[in-house]
């Protein structure tokens, strides 16, 4: 009898944990996880929340019943730093679709950092989550094309999503990520490979392991709100010559790296290269837009007029002739006055470039 | 590897499934190969190192019977080789430093290897172990281990080596030499898996969520004014009370599921009325040894109260700086030992006095917030490094003189109230125990069970942490 009851027990345990597994991304508020971009804080401390952002994203994508809409992917510049969410690229191409009464959505999957590998990674993933890549923007910088030294690696975000959706191309960059991502490690590490594989199973295919770092989030916004605690309101961004200390900054080594004039290899030697191929290759026959984000040429007065960094910039523009995408090279077409440091705008500075962007996708034949 | 992450929980269920559906012969065998796969986490040198130290005890013990002619060399030499590795490992450099600052000496100043020193994992805890074990083999209270297999899960289980409970040879050794014949039960499993999920919900949900206000206030204990002080103190002395319990707990749990039953190291210490219960409350094995293999050597209460003090205060002083390497951990026994020895003092000269007040309830709840008030301040001392600070955070503590109030201590300070609170209601389960089960199995009915359960697991899921906090005692 009392073995029954126990049976019975765990029968009713296991049912209600399934019904949370199924049930839990539908009870989840989509805007805390996404609200006109994806929330940055919640995947930069656990990549694989990558996944709970797309399964999110899907779910609006089927609550709103949209069968057309825009992805962005991209960068700092793309997800519109130093800005509050609503002052974001994809807020303004969605105000902008809405006044023209286009019922397409603009949702931006971009995040600070990400490289070209990260957004070929991406778009398998959203391959496996069921959302189209069917209208895409992506936005690159010319510090991509930069010879990397191994830093920064082509995968900054998603290695372990990419080894998982391509092993292929994660086997060919691999030399290119650091060590501590490689968890092919030699010697008595069987069980750390297991470890990693289990945990990685958990946060992508569980829904609580998926929502936990959300909804600790959100209990604690909630707590805070109880305790009277206002959140730190977002300060309002400030154009590039009002910091002085932006130009010293600059000289830096690591941000040097990035405007380099060194001549950029435009083969498959370049991760860049490689993975702009390999996302060109998924995106046949599909709308795609790639812009090379502008840069603050004067804050950067000597090193973006130095002949080889022109050189390089002539370059990419000639990689990208033949491509079956649209392409635009926003060199020069920002004013500086709308910079908020180097390459990142303030507010109006992203309108102006959400205006440029809405040009081509206007274009595009979506529903 | 700490209980509330996913290595111990894979390393625990492996070693279940073999435990229960291997040969049983083989079980002394498992729980070895676990025990070492368990420490060596920590490094191999360390592992050998234990390995060693165990091995000569072991063999002194044996030695002790086969050869009783020189047991006691062979007692002082298994005690001295485990202390000495307690000695070199954790106190070397603060013997060092010492000597250096008084006698103004440089010696080892800069020395790489002393410098790079690191305290091997449950070093504290196995030495003492391992002393004990020595002395009740000397006194003839155990026989000695005859299996060097068995001596090895005595000492090196892992459920208890990192941080406790230390176990005596007398009521432990028997129970792993019938290993091979403890059958799956369902009470140990129920009985094991309660305490584990009563240990992780105490660390998961109390002490991790407390140690970052806890580091707050004691990174700038210079700035605290009184009331903040005080605050702080009680923060510790909760976070550092459900850290350790949870430990402790989990330790209980983890070895019931293996049909081990090992001793409860808490029983809810803040309800105590005065030091003497308290010992009887907290870290009950380390306060029984110290009490075994300190107090009642050095004379105990055989020679008068005045020597009686003395022997206690010494006793706590030892108990002190087992806890750690710095002059506050000294103070923090010392002072204990005061008011234990208080307490005795007080006991005798209000023996003769009308016992009714001090059997009234009045009396009692006074003596408890009386004296949680006394090891709340002792726990400062604990917590801080620097022997200044801590006396000077302690001075505005009890002269209450930088207080400036705001309204927002109440809030504080009736957060306490609810962390007591909890305190009381962990008391009230433990002492209705018998009686919540008999409740629980007759009328909880079985999906109403379940849900419990199933939001018990939410609510631990969500609240462990990616970047886990060890456990405080690891340190010791």
């Amino acid at each position: 009898m009392l073995h029954l009851r126990y049976f019975k027990t765990i029968i009713y345990f296991m049912i209600y944990l399934l019904v949370i597994q199924l049930c839990l991304p539908y009870f989840i508020p989509a805007s805390i996880i996404y609200d006109n971009r994806l929330n940055y804080d919640f995947v930069k401390n656990r990549p694989t929340n990558i996944d709970t952002v797309l399964e999110q994203v899907k779910i609006i994508i089927e609550k709103e019943h949209l069968k057309d809409y825009v992805v962005i992917l991209g960068d700092s510049v793309a997800y519109s730093n130093p800005g509050s969410s609503d002052k974001s690229i994809s807020y303004y191409l969605n105000e902008m679709a809405e006044k023209e009464e286009r019922s397409f959505r603009v949702f931006n999957l971009a995040m600070p950092a990400m490289q070209t590998g990260d957004i070929y990674t991406m778009l398998l993933k959203m391959k496996q989550h069921g959302i189209s890549n069917d209208h895409l923007i992506i936005n690159i910088v010319y510090a991509g094309f930069v010879k990397r030294d191994p830093d920064p690696p082509a995968v900054y975000w998603l290695q372990q999503q990419l080894k998982s959706v391509d092993i292929d191309s994660y086997q060919k960059i691999k030399s290119n990520l650091p060590a501590s991502s490689n968890n092919e490690e030699k010697g008595f590490n069987v069980f750390k490979n297991i470890k990693t594989s289990i945990n990685i199973f958990l946060y992508e295919n569980i829904s609580i392991f998926m929502y936990k770092d959300l909804l600790q989030l959100y209990f604690t916004e909630k707590i805070n709100q109880i305790r009277g605690k206002i959140p730190v309101e977002t300060k309002s961004v400030q154009p590039w010559y009002v910091k002085d200390f932006l130009p010293e900054l600059l000289k830096q080594p690591e941000y040097q790296r990035d405007y380099a004039d060194n001549m950029f290899e435009m083969d498959e030697n370049n991760p860049q290269i490689y993975f702009l191929n390999k996302i060109i290759e998924l995106q046949k026959g599909k709308n795609t837009l790639i812009f090379l984000a502008a840069v603050n040429d004067e804050l950067l007065y000597d090193d973006v007029n130095k002949s080889g960094y022109q050189d390089n910039l002539q370059r990419i523009d000639n990689y990208f002739k033949d491509k079956p995408v649209d392409y635009l090279n926003f060199y020069g077409k920002i004013d500086n006055k709308l910079f908020s440091d180097h390459i990142h705008l303030i507010p109006e500075g992203y309108y102006y470039l959400s205006k440029l962007l809405y040009k081509t996708i206007n274009t595009w034949e979506i529903n | 590897m700490l209980f509330h992450s996913l290595d111990f929980a894979l390393l625990l269920i492996a070693t279940l499934i073999i435990f229960y559906f291997f040969p049983p012969k083989t079980r002394i065998y498992l729980l070895s190969l676990s025990d070492i796969l368990f420490y060596i986490v920590s490094g191999v040198e360390y592992l050998l190192l234990f390995i060693v130290v165990s091995a000569i005890v072991y063999f002194c013990a044996l030695r002790m019977i086969f050869d009783s002619h020189y047991k006691k060399i062979y007692l002082w030499t298994g005690i001295l080789i485990a202390l000495s590795n307690l000695i070199f490992f954790k106190y070397i450099g603060f013997i060092l430093t010492n000597i250096n600052h008084i006698l103004h000496l440089n010696l080892f100043q800069g020395n790489i290897l002393l410098s790079h020193l690191i305290l091997p994992i449950g070093i504290s805890f196995y030495t003492f172990q391992l002393v004990a074990y020595l002395v009740d083999v000397f006194k003839e209270k155990i026989e000695p281990c005859r299996s060097i297999l068995t001596f090895w899960v005595f000492v090196s289980f892992f459920g208890h080596l990192i941080a406790g409970p230390i176990m005596r040879g007398k009521v432990y050794l028997p129970q792993i030499e019938k290993i091979e014949y403890k059958s799956f039960q369902i009470e140990n499993m129920k009985y094991g898996f309660y305490y584990i999920v009563l240990g992780l919900i105490k660390k998961t949900i109390f002490a991790d969520t407390l140690a970052p206000k806890v580091d707050f206030y004691f990174s700038q204990t210079a700035n605290l004014n009184s009331l903040e002080g005080w605050f702080a103190a009680y923060l510790f002395a909760f976070q550092l009370y459900f850290d350790f319990s949870a430990y402790s707990d989990m330790a209980v749990g983890i070895g019931r599921l293996f049909g081990l039953k090992l001793d409860v190291n808490f029983r809810t210490p803040y309800i105590s009325a005065n030091a003497t219960e308290f010992w009887k409350r907290w870290h009950i094995t380390l306060s029984n040894w110290i009490k075994d293999y300190v107090y009642i050597p050095l004379g105990g209460s055989r020679k008068g109260l005045f020597f009686q003090c003395l022997f206690i205060i010494a006793a706590m002083t030892v108990s002190g700086i087992w806890h750690g390497a710095s002059w506050t951990f000294v103070i923090w026994g010392l002072y204990h030992g005061l008011l234990i020895t208080g307490h005795k003092i007080y006991t005798v000269l209000t023996k003769n006095l009308h016992p009714s007040y001090t059997k009234g309830l009045f009396y009692k709840v006074f003596s408890v917030v009386l004296f949680f008030q006394l090891t709340t301040i002792g726990w400062v001392f604990f917590r801080v490094n620097n022997i200044n600070e801590a006396f000077a955070l302690v001075c505005r503590m009890i002269k209450l003189s930088h207080l400036d109030y705001h309204p927002v201590y109440l809030t504080y300070f009736l957060f306490i109230a609810l962390l007591y609170l909890l305190h009381l209601a962990e008391y009230f389960l433990t002492i209705h125990r018998k009686s919540l089960v008999f409740f629980w199995d007759k009328y909880v009915p079985e999906y109403l069970r379940a849900a419990i359960y199933t939001i018990i697991l939410l609510v631990l899921i969500l609240f462990i942490k990616t970047e886990q906090n060890t456990f405080i005692y690891f340190q010791f």
